[in-house]
């Protein structure tokens, strides 16, 4: 355990060690960024871009002033995803010498953070340790007497989900509206004020003094063929240890679940684990032995995404689930391109048609040639890959969307409008306690006699079925 | 030079052009929104998208601002793409239904109406496209517009919507909205002032760049450097995009040539009579008295209508046209005392084109003398009376007033409630003995004098045979009603002006006689909100047997001539103004400017359910409603 604010700690445990290393033995840029592409690291933002590929490209930009950047991704929008924060506010040197590494390979002089204004601890400890590198003369001018000058500013987020795409990122940096634009120039060509760049997220740079130190071999004998090194996931939801937790690639799903995160919780039935975040996708239990690896995820139909796993029991209700991402991508897309903006507005409109009973077989169909038409022609990620959610759960999940539309009824006893509360005469003994903890008084019943629910006054809030010790409280 | 192919057909194209500009160059269709060839491809819209295959991977993306690069092979067509713009065009009509530019580009593409709900205000019409704003900032160098809101909160406002400071009002938003749904008015404080051509007489607009008339030589457009942005502030230049030639040279200047010639043509051309505007002939005041010059230009196949005659207060086809000859000749009031030879022919002309337009057209020229003194100008003459129906009158016309409107609009209101309004607006007091006018009187049941000036009512109708056969279909059952003007008339007393402020000093007031239909009464409107109370006293003070009635806004009386008495209807207050009770007043001893005293005098303030009872001068509140919560035993 390290004190994340004191630099020397983090020394102690061999920070800094690759940076010196570099500046002492001159090592060219070249060599640096042949040994990441050795290593097979790969962007741990999600899109899973070969970091090495992306130096390169930035190294061989030319720039009309020789200005380059590095800017560091930790706008980290992912609902429940906290990686990232966990590695600003725990490791933060790791992260800065990474980018300082990275800044020396590609040729720049300046870089940002862009740090997400929901992170102030993250904020205050990175501020601090710029500080504590520069009175060591780890950054700055003439980093540790060499010709090599760089340094680090702190931006702090715009306030929106759509600010971790890269493009959208650099107009936030920039002081204009946080929204895409499309990618025909890469931003290793011409990216934070029409300089190459170089866009990378919070673990990818924790990453490289790793690398440099133990080498390329070292890095590349953990994980995949195509996936290297480790990846840490936010293991959150119907689980017994949440958390986070650092893997080789290579790990099954269910070594993950069942095994480091000791199964599912209240001995409830796995029904589907959600990888991505808003932009991945719902895989059943019959994927569970896929290899975690960004290939294998995305033929799935799911993607790594920045590691956030949410897992899910008998007890979620799929279609709600795709209600539950569409809304929050629908909330945060920037609105500049109409599929996105429209498409999102009216699969939501769908799926709480569908979860309200209202649904029918024509409104599936709809939805299935909408999540295609938004996938191909969004003009960002936001809008390609918010159908994900929709698409996995249509996918391995058919029966619930049929169950919804046809017969009117959610499996999983979620969705309210499709749901029944009732009392099961056999088991109540007329204890009221369900009726004293009804917030609208909908049940009504003497003492020790069998218990009724006015199904018009139920708002199906499910406070009688847990309060109820007999189990007599049940719901169809 | 780079080589792609579009539709499996090979094309050239230049390093830096996108594919939307090689496609445009070579006639391939591709559907666009956001587009435009002044501003930087914004791909918002992405009914552009083209399906690209590279190095064997093939994506699709949007073709505006997609970089050639060679051996690029696009398919604008694929079961992929017309699945798309299918989608996209379907979103876009569920977000703004009422939209008929969306319609159209829908049917253009073959898309019959959407599946999807509409979650927007109907009157939606912004599709977000982004040209004005991008317009804005990058054309014109100005920014007063921009995007607020994220994702379906979306919108174009100017900053805190409030006026905008910097904002030119050259419209150019509103110009390339492909919806038209910018109203200038929310973003400028300033009313656009649009660029009039002076060819079609000031009824087209025309651009600062602009070809004067077709058969300009040579015929090539001009830069009217006083309204050009360029000349004026250094930005735009939006149509060199689109001159293909790049024939544009906005820096010239005018030149001096020496030309070397025979002989000299001198044709001085002529200087058009101006008419003053908003006096007694109401040009510049009512829309529809126009100069024979802009007339032409109506009337014309290549004007700014096309040759369709239409009046410019609504838009619909005229019944009647009137020609005033001599208007600013023959005439010493504006110095040309002279005849200017060429109206009367040009004039039936015009008549007879304008009922070659319109058949059923009524066309009167109202003239001091014919003067058709060429070849066959007589015959002319003679022809477009006797063929064509053209009614010359003799006269001077002194005055046009234009009422038609308020006839029109009372007709509209009335159709709105059930009714069969016809309009009757004797223009003439022999008209109002018309028999065409007494048919329609006696097929009638109600009549509703509309209000104006009472004594053009009582001027006009006035022993008429019009007014007679009237008050026979009243005897008989017939409703009179009457507003404003159309209400003070009906009484035996008058009030035909005079202002408030001074009514109650003698002199001031101004009265008649009305149309009798209520006898022993005299009727005010507008009498809260014009402050008549003053006046009502002073009629009621001469003669204190007349009962003053002061109507206001929103109010009414319904009146019962048999049962004597009158009810009230409406939201705001009738007042009864009841002279019988005065024990004194110095009216029968003023003199002119000297102030009004008057003891006792009775008055009645009513509402609607109140009634008044003219035998016994009782007025009856409406019945109170006793709330059960407010008696307490």
């Amino acid at each position: 355990m390290i004190d994340p604010t004191s630099i020397e700690d983090y020394i102690s445990i061999g920070g800094y060690k690759a940076l010196v290393h570099i500046l002492e033995e001159q090592t060219p840029s070249l060599d640096i960024i042949d040994t990441v592409k050795k290593s097979g690291l790969r962007g741990r933002g999600g899109a899973g871009f070969p970091t090495g590929r992306k130096w390169e490209a930035a190294y061989n930009s030319t720039s009309e002033d020789g200005v380059k950047y590095v800017i560091c991704n930790a706008d980290e929008g992912d609902p429940g995803a906290y990686a990232n924060r966990s590695l600003l506010e725990g490791n933060p040197h790791s992260v800065l010498e990474g980018m300082i590494i990275g800044a020396y390979a590609v040729g720049a002089e300046h870089g940002y953070i862009y740090v997400r204004a929901e992170y102030p601890l993250a904020v205050e400890y990175f501020e601090k340790a710029i500080r504590s590198a520069r009175e060591l003369g780890l950054l700055g001018e003439n980093i540790l007497s060499s010709d090599f000058s760089f340094d680090v500013k702190i931006a702090k987020g715009g306030g929106a989900f759509v600010c971790g795409e890269s493009t959208a990122l650099t107009a936030s940096i920039e002081g204009r509206p946080g929204e895409p634009r499309v990618k025909h120039i890469h931003s290793t060509q011409s990216g934070l004020w029409n300089r190459p760049t170089v866009l990378n997220n919070v673990e990818t740079w924790a990453n490289i003094p790793l690398i440099v130190n133990k080498g390329s071999d070292w890095y590349s004998k953990i994980g995949t063929e195509g996936s290297k090194g480790t990846k840490i996931f936010s293991l959150v939801g119907k689980v017994n240890n949440t958390g986070l937790v650092e893997v080789p690639m290579g790990i099954t799903l269910r070594d993950v679940v069942f095994d480091i995160g000791g199964g599912i919780k209240d001995g409830k039935k796995f029904k589907a684990i959600q990888i991505g975040g808003p932009s991945g996708g719902c895989i059943p239990d019959e994927h569970m032995d896929l290899p975690i690896d960004y290939d294998s995820l995305t033929e799935a139909g799911a993607m790594m995404g920045s590691g956030g796993m949410i897992v899910m029991d008998e007890g979620t209700c799929m279609v709600d689930v795709a209600k539950y991402f569409v809304n929050f991508l629908k909330n945060e897309s920037c609105g500049k391109c109409t599929p996105c903006r429209e498409g999102l507005v009216q699969m939501h409109g769908i799926l709480t048609d569908i979860t309200e009973g209202r649904g029918n077989e024509e409104d599936i169909k709809l939805l299935e040639e909408l999540t295609e038409v938004v996938k191909d022609t969004s003009l960002c990620q936001l809008g390609a890959t918010a159908p994900n959610p929709v698409l996995t759960t249509l996918r391995y999940f058919h029966d619930e969307y049929d169950a919804h539309v046809k017969e009117k009824k959610c499996p999983a006893k979620v969705c309210k409008a499709l749901i029944e509360f009732s009392i099961d005469a056999d088991n109540c003994v007329g204890c009221q306690l369900c009726a004293k903890k009804c917030p609208v008084e909908a049940i009504s019943g003497e003492a020790k006699k069998v218990h009724e629910i006015n199904q018009e006054k139920c708002i199906k809030c499910g406070l009688c079925h847990d309060a109820c010790k007999f189990n007599a409280v049940e719901v169809a | 030079m780079v080589m792609i192919k579009i539709d499996s057909n090979e094309y050239e194209a230049l390093p830096g052009e996108t594919v939307l500009e090689v496609a445009k160059r070579n006639n391939v269709f591709i559907p666009t929104l956001c587009h435009h060839p002044s501003v930087e491809p914004y791909s918002a819209c992405r009914l552009c998208v083209v399906e690209v295959t590279q190095k064997g991977w093939t994506k699709v993306t949007a073709s505006c601002s997609l970089l050639v690069k060679e051996g690029m092979d696009i398919k604008t067509s694929s079961p992929r793409i017309d699945r798309s713009r299918k989608v996209l065009m379907e979103l876009y009509l569920a977000r703004c239904p009422g939209s008929e530019d969306l319609k159209d580009l829908a049917s253009k593409l073959g898309v019959d109406g959407s599946r999807f709900k509409t979650y927007t205000e109907s009157n939606e019409k912004c599709i977000l496209c982004g040209l004005c704003v991008n317009v804005c900032e990058q054309v014109m160098g100005v920014g007063a517009i921009g995007f607020a809101n994220r994702g379906a909160n979306r919108d174009v406002v100017s900053p805190f919507q409030e006026h905008s400071d910097v904002c030119t009002t050259c419209g150019a938003c509103a110009f390339v909205c492909p919806t038209q749904c910018i109203d200038l008015s929310d973003i400028s404080p300033r009313t656009p002032e649009p660029l009039l051509s002076d060819y079609d007489a000031g009824l087209a607009q025309r651009k600062a760049i602009h070809i004067p008339f077709p058969q300009a030589i040579p015929n090539v457009p001009i830069i009217d450097k006083e309204a050009c942005m360029y000349a004026l502030n250094g930005t735009c230049k939006s149509c060199e995009n689109f001159c293909e030639p790049n024939a544009i040279l906005y820096d010239q200047e005018n030149q001096e040539i020496q030309v070397n010639i025979g002989s000299v043509i001198l044709s001085p051309g002529a200087d058009v009579y101006e008419p003053p505007e908003g006096d007694s002939l109401g040009y510049g005041l009512y829309p529809n008295v126009l100069t024979s010059l802009e007339f032409e230009r109506m009337l014309s196949a290549s004007g700014p209508f096309q040759g369709h005659i239409k009046k410019l207060s609504d838009g619909e086809e005229p019944r009647k046209i009137a020609w005033l000859q001599c208007i600013g000749s023959r005439d010493e009031s504006c110095d040309h005392k002279y005849c200017s030879s060429v109206c009367c022919m040009y004039s039936i002309k015009e008549a007879v084109i304008a009922k070659e337009h319109l058949p059923g057209l009524d066309t009167h020229i109202y003239f001091m003398d014919m003067r058709t003194f060429g070849k066959d100008f007589e015959r002319y003459y003679d022809r477009a009376q006797d063929e064509y129906g053209v009614v010359f009158r003799r006269s001077r016309v002194p005055r046009i007033e234009q009422n038609r409107e308020t006839g029109e609009a009372y007709s509209k209101l009335f159709k709105k409630l059930g009714g069969k309004p016809v309009v009757l607006n004797p223009e003439f007091r022999d008209s109002a003995n018309h028999h065409d006018l007494i048919e329609i009187v006696e097929k009638s049941h109600a009549f509703f004098f509309t209000g104006g000036n009472q004594l053009r009512i009582t001027t006009m109708l006035g022993g008429t045979n019009l007014l007679k056969s009237i008050r026979k279909k009243h005897e008989e059952g017939a409703l009179i009603a009457g507003t404003s003007a159309g209400a003070a008339c009906l009484t035996g007393t008058m009030i035909a002006g005079g202002e408030s402020e001074n009514a109650l000093i003698t002199g001031e007031l101004e009265l008649s006689h009305g149309l009798n239909f209520i006898e022993n009464a005299v009727i005010d409107t507008h009498f809260t909100t014009r402050g008549r109370f003053p006046r009502l006293i002073h009629v009621v003070a001469e003669n204190p047997g007349v009962l003053g009635i002061g109507i206001g806004e929103c109010t009414g009386a319904i009146w019962d001539l048999n049962k004597k008495k009158f009810d009230v209807i409406g939201s705001r207050n009738l007042v009864v103004v009841d002279g019988v009770t005065i024990t004194a007043s110095n009216k029968a001893d003023l003199k002119p400017g000297e102030p009004l005293c008057v003891e006792n005098i009775t008055i009645h303030i009513l509402t609607k359910g109140s009634s008044y009872d003219l035998g016994s001068r009782k007025a009856t509140l409406p019945p109170v409603v006793i709330d059960k919560a407010d008696v307490e035993i």
